[in-house]
């Protein structure tokens, strides 16, 4: 009735537009906008009533925690809003309003935004390593009846011993190969040779809980150091006193004093065999590798640890210290298996990736040349300052022996550092050489 | 002026060496608009966290506010609350607060007011303004400080009384004015005079003078804590107050209760502070009532108060531990609290305090430092586990890896050397006792005098002679010696390593090792009967089936020998009877030239046949075994017989010789017959051991190197013991002694020009004549050497032309048709031959 008596919506609608438009059509458009000036007292009156309190953190909270915290990215602040719709102009504005003091990066993380730290992360990776010539294989001796299972080269370069699983010390002519003697005396596999510059000693250490002193003068046995509960594994002569210290199966390393045969020190703390030990002229003075999967550094003065690098996962069979940088290296079984580190607080410093098998012997030369032989034959060289691996090889076993028979025990690089010689489960020592160009 | 007014009428001395010039006008001494206070440029470290200042805000001297002195005594600051209970912008009533229960002089005096915590605001402290004594426990030296005001939840709490008078209400302009006010004003020596009292009378002076304060409000407050009847009914009223001590703690209970309550009752204790509510009038103090004996139902004694200095309470049938005794100690290991901040120490032993570095950064790991020693490195955190060249924690120089220089390593190793002889040194002096007890002992002589004499003296002096008790060096210990048990070993260190992985199924199938089953033992280790076994085995449950071809082609196979070895039957018997034709055939021949010649020999010789002599010509060709004798004529014949039959006796004497040798040399014992054999075999060497010609004999082996490639030696001098292998080689083969022994004096293709008299013919007549023994001239010789002929110089070899074997001989008689003489003809022959040499020798 009523609603058939009103005019049609549409139009009247139409000619309401129709006249704003009319009225409004000549203003200038910025009229209509909000003013500028006003807006931002607007804004600034409401952040002043509603968020003066929370705007900044009290002073005695700041100083306790501003340097602490992962850093804001400093340029255009935002703020969380309600919705999509503010837009970018009250956005910025707030931010010229915002007065509140920009937090100070912190130290502990840097400033630098993530794709930077990568980046970074990618330069300092990309270290060049130094050219090393390749190895080879120069020779092959045969003359062991067991495995050849350490090592040690004179400190003149004229001759080197090895011991090995046919309880014979064997010492070789390092120019020809040749046979110059064998002594007896050890009942069980020797695990250990070690040559004093400073005495005409041959040390020896084997399984048979037995560390010998021979007299080089008389080819004879003149000392025993008696002490070790079980198997000795490894030996080390310290470069600069008259001592001599040995690890082994009962998770000790033992010092002694060479002329009294008197033992100084136990260094006791691993729980498992301890596989190797280094010395060396600078703390820490005494380094071990242990079954239990750590690297102890240990203060000789006091004997006690004086860090304990628990990085390793499998039992550490082999270290090697760098004859002139102040780092040494210890390697284990699995990926990332070896791993360098900086003396003498033992921080780590890289791993050497790319060996995926037990590691038995490490060695490194002056050049840099850095040496990882294998349990299963493989043998890598590497370059000692970036970790580099530059060439990967398989030991050969000797004719006749089974294919399991191809593992490397024990190596040294001569006084030299230009051949290599390692013992292997095939009875033969192998002596390698950079190939000349 | 109101300060003046109060100097010049003054309830105390107002020492005004001690203000700072022109503080009752100075302007800069006013608070700026934005509440700070200009602050000379000076701070002072705060105890409560290391590294961090407060500014220091008088314009006096350090050395005016014995601050500096304190310091040096190892005095600290009280802490500072401040930043946690801020004083907040409102007015407040300002106390004097006052000990009560001592002398008036000797009463310590302190304005303070109320403020609270920003997180607990039912948390209370105050600000307070006081004279501080120093702690040092020398009480000789005691002096005040003025560590300036400070805010502090301490102050609360107090085990004495204190009155508490309302000085005013000031705005926190104001009260920040009154401390800018006791900032500046200092100290004096102590003179016996000077006090804190003294010392804020002052500080409230200037206040009034500065329009702080009322005077005529401020006046009465300072006479009435000057009496000396003040109320007292705290319960430390008789213990002595000293000057040095630190000024008694005051309780703001009376405050707490003049100002509005709290909207929340206070029921938070904090661990450390707790806030007595008391009345105004009085202070109360909590103390520990026991009840009377026979009222003790319900009571429960736990803390060490309830006891006194008594045991427990049998009636009270709870767990009770008087004097702490049998409390088990509460293992905190890690507390957070405010205290622990100011690296003090817990007071539990396992209790470790909570520590930040140098960025504010709570130590985590102090837990693995502690009880380790200082200089040992732990590491614990993820930045260990960074490679050095990505740490952002460290300088360049922290990554230089240079060893260290000559001088630091010939320090270390003077450092170690001296350490470590220490140590060996007191193990060989044990090992080695130089000083074996003397089993006489050490004597010593004693002169004694008695010092007591009484009265008379019977011996004035005494000689004594003190020797030491023999031992048996054989005795064995008293003490038995007892190990030790180990300690407990250092803490392990934090492992730094991920856990190792579980093994995959598909790594567990790899190292499923399959367990070994037995044909033989069953898994209990007893013998499986035989029968079971072939029945688990199944291999006697299929049946075999060959194919028939098999058969056949036996069959045919055999077939086939079969008949190829008749065949060669066959073939066989028919060359037999081919041959026994044959044989015939030639017998009947004979036989006919038999007859022919017995025919012909009787005189009855018929013409022979064509036929028959050319079969006759033919039989000779064949045989040939008729002499060519045949043909002489009838008279030779018996001659010839006759010689025949010499020839035959002499061959039957040499037979009968040759058997009997034979016999001899059966009946010969073995090693004569070896030597007999060795020499008919050519293996006699004596005879070239003598001529020196035996020469070792040299083997291509033994030019290879054996010892390149392990395999197993052909020069092994120990051999398996099953092999008996011992003379299958040479004797002289490669034994370099052997060499060394039977050595040829070379010869003259090598250049030896002497060897073998120089080759000529009577070089080798001299080298054979050569008696080189003296033995003379051999008389027997070798056996059968003196039948030889003499040689002249060595044995020369001509071509026998003549006919060896008699061949010529025989056919020339076959064609004369001569008898035969024997059937050994040939040999007959040549043994005559031997027998006519020999005839002629003799």
């Amino acid at each position: 009735m009523t609603t058939a008596a009103l005019p049609p919506l549409d139009s009247l609608l139409q000619r309401s537009a129709k006249r704003t438009r009319a009225i409004f059509a000549s203003a200038p458009e910025d009229t209509l906008k909000e003013d500028e000036k006003s807006a931002r007292l607007r804004l600034s009156v409401k952040i002043n009533d509603e968020y003066r309190d929370y705007k900044e953190l009290p002073a005695s909270l700041v100083s306790q925690q501003g340097l602490v915290g992962p850093s804001r990215p400093k340029d255009n602040r935002k703020m969380i809003t309600a919705g999509p719709s503010a837009d970018d102009n009250t956005s910025r504005m707030i931010a010229t309003i915002d007065k509140t003091p920009a937090p100070q990066p912190s130290t502990f993380s840097s400033s630098s935004k993530l794709s930077q730290a990568l980046t970074l992360h990618k330069t300092t990776r990309t270290i060049k390593p130094t050219y090393h010539a390749p190895w080879k294989l120069v020779r092959v001796i045969s003359g062991h009846l067991g495995w050849v299972r350490s090592v040690a080269v004179e400190p003149g370069n004229k001759w080197f011993a090895t011991g090995a699983g046919d309880r014979v010390i064997k010492i070789w002519d390092l120019a020809s190969g040749e046979l110059k003697l064998s002594l007896t005396g050890h009942i069980s596999t020797v695990r250990g040779l070690a040559v004093s510059p400073r005495h005409p000693y041959l040390f020896s250490c084997g399984e048979d809980k037995m560390v010998k002193c021979w007299d080089l003068e008389a080819n004879k046995v003149i000392r025993h150091y008696h002490g070790h509960l079980s198997g000795v594994y490894s030996l080390s002569l310290h470069p600069t006193l008259d001592i001599l210290v040995t690890a082994g199966r009962d998770a000790s390393a033992r010092v002694w004093d060479m002329r009294s045969k008197a033992q100084v020190h136990v260094l006791s703390g691993h729980t498992a065999t301890v596989a190797d030990v280094k010395c060396q002229d600078s703390d820490p003075q005494v380094i071990t590798g242990s079954m239990d999967s750590t690297v102890r550094l240990w203060d000789l003065a006091a004997g006690k640890a004086m860090v304990t690098l628990t990085h390793h996962k499998k039992s550490v069979r082999a270290l090697a210290i760098h004859p002139t940088e102040y780092s040494f290296a210890s390697g284990s079984a699995g990926g990332n298996n070896i791993k360098k580190w900086k003396c003498p607080e033992g921080a780590f410093v890289f791993n050497f990736t790319g060996h995926n098998a037990i590691i038995n012997t490490l060695s490194v030369n002056a050049e840099g040349v850095f040496f990882s032989g294998g349990d299963n034959g493989s043998l890598t060289f590497w370059d000692y300052n970036t970790g580099t691996p530059f060439q990967n090889m398989e030991d050969v076993p000797q004719p006749g022996s089974l294919e399991a028979e191809s593992g490397v025990f024990c190596s040294t690089f001569d006084q030299t550092g230009t051949r290599l010689i390692t013992g292997g489960a095939d009875k033969t020592i192998k002596v390698y050489a950079e190939q000349m160009q | 002026m109101g300060i003046m007014a109060l100097l010049l009428n003054p309830p105390l001395t107002i020492y005004v060496e001690t203000l700072l010039d022109g503080i009752a006008t100075r302007n800069d001494l006013l608070p700026q608009p934005d509440g700070s206070i200009a602050k000379p440029p000076y701070c002072w470290p705060r105890s409560d966290r290391p590294f961090s200042f407060e500014p220091y805000l008088s314009h006096l001297t350090t050395e005016r506010l014995n601050i500096d002195k304190a310091i040096k005594d190892g005095n600290v600051r009280p802490i500072d609350n401040a930043f946690s209970s801020p004083d907040k912008d409102i007015e407040k009533p300002i106390y004097l607060v006052v000990d009560k229960g001592l002398a008036a002089r000797d009463r310590h005096w302190a304005v303070r007011w109320t403020v609270f915590s920003r997180s607990k605001p039912s948390y209370q402290s105050v600000r307070t303004i006081e004279l501080r004594s120093n702690e040092t426990p020398n009480h000789q030296t005691g002096y005040y400080i003025n560590y300036g005001p400070y805010t502090s939840a301490d102050r609360v709490k107090t085990p004495a009384g204190v009155l508490v008078f309302e000085l005013g209400r000031l705005t926190l302009a104001e009260r920040r004015m009154l401390e800018a006010i006791a900032w500046n004003i200092g100290v004096v020596e102590a003179n016996g005079d000077f006090n804190c009292q003294n010392w804020l009378a002052g500080v409230l002076s200037v206040a009034i003078g500065r329009g702080l304060f009322k005077e005529d409000r401020v006046r009465p407050v300072l006479e009435n804590a000057l009496r000396e009847d003040i109320p007292d009914n705290g319960p430390n009223s008789a213990s002595v107050r000293r000057l040095i001590h630190p000024p008694p703690l005051c309780t703001m209970a009376a405050l707490a209760a003049a100002l509005p309550k709290p909207l929340h009752a206070p029921a938070i204790s904090d661990d450390e502070d707790e806030v007595v509510q008391a009345p105004v009038q009085q202070t109360l103090i909590t103390r520990p009532t026991r009840p009377p004996y026979g009222q003790r139902q319900g009571w429960k004694p736990t803390t060490p108060e309830d006891f006194g200095d008594g045991g427990a309470f049998p009636e009270c049938h709870i767990a009770q531990y008087p004097l702490e005794m049998g409390r088990k100690k509460v293992c905190k290991l890690l507390i957070i609290s405010y205290f622990l901040l100011n690296g003090i120490q817990g007071s539990s032993g396992n209790t470790l305090a909570l520590q930040v570095d140098s960025e504010g950064n709570v130590r985590y790991d102090a837990i693995a430092h502690q009880g380790q020693r200082p200089d040992k490195i732990i590491q614990s955190q993820f930045k260990d586990l960074v490679p050095l060249h990505h740490r952002k924690d460290l300088e360049d120089t922290d990554r230089i890896m240079d060893r260290p220089s000559e001088d630091e390593v010939q320090a270390t190793a003077d450092k170690t050397r001296a350490a470590l002889e220490k140590l060996v040194n007191g193990k060989i002096k044990a090992a080695q006792p130089k000083n074996v007890p003397d089993s006489q002992g050490k004597t010593s002589f004693i002169r004694y005098t008695p010092g007591q004499q009484n009265g008379e003296a019977g011996l004035k002096q005494r000689i004594i002679k003190m020797s030491e008790v023999v031992e048996d060096p054989l005795e064995p210990p008293r003490f038995k010696h007892k190990k030790i048990p180990r300690g407990p070993p250092s803490p392990p260190p934090p492992v730094l390593r991920s856990p190792p992985r579980k093994a995959t199924a598909a790594e567990q199938k790899e190292w499923m090792i399959p367990p070994c089953i037995s044909n033989w033992k069953n898994n209990k280790g007893f013998t499986i009967p035989l029968d079971k076994r072939l029945a688990a085995d199944g291999r006697g449950l299929q049946d075999i089936h060959i194919n028939d071809n098999f058969a056949k082609f036996s069959e045919a196979l055999f077939v086939a020998d079969r008949h190829a070895r008749e065949e060669v039957r066959q073939r066989s018997l028919m060359q037999q009877k081919l041959a026994h034709k044959e044989k015939e055939a030639k017998e009947e021949n004979l036989r006919m030239l038999a007859q022919r010649a017995r025919e012909e020999r009787g005189g009855i010789a018929p013409k022979p046949t064509a036929a028959s002599q050319a079969a006759m010509k033919s039989t000779l060709a064949d045989y040939g075994s008729d002499g060519g004798s045949g043909s002489g004529s009838e008279s030779e014949g018996s001659e010839e017989d006759e010689e025949a039959r010499k020839i035959r006796d002499q061959m039957r004497a040499e037979k009968r010789r040759e058997r009997e040798r034979e016999l001899r040399m059966n009946n010969m014992g073995t090693e004569q017959r070896a030597k007999q054999l060795a020499r008919q075999q050519n293996r006699d060497i004596s005879e070239k051991v003598a001529l020196g010609l035996a020469k070792p004999t040299m083997s291509k082996e033994s030019m290879l190197d054996s010892r390149l490639f392990n395999q197993e030696s052909l020069t092994g001098n120990f051999a398996d013991e099953d092999s008996y292998n011992l003379y299958d080689r040479p004797l002289f083969h490669g034994s370099t002694a052997a060499a060394a022994i039977y050595k040829a004096r070379g010869n003259i293709t090598e250049g030896n020009e002497e060897s073998f008299g120089g080759g000529t013919d009577e070089g080798i007549g001299n080298a054979l004549g050569n008696d080189r023994f003296g033995l003379g001239q051999a008389r027997v010789g070798f056996e059968g050497a003196s039948e030889q002929e003499v040689r002249e110089g060595p044995v020369q070899f001509e071509k026998d032309t003549g006919d060896v074997f008699g061949l010529n001989q025989f056919l020339d008689e076959a064609k004369t048709g001569k008898k035969r003489g024997l059937d050994t003809a040939t040999a007959g022959a040549r043994k005559r031959q031997q027998l006519e040499k020999a005839t002629e020798r003799e």
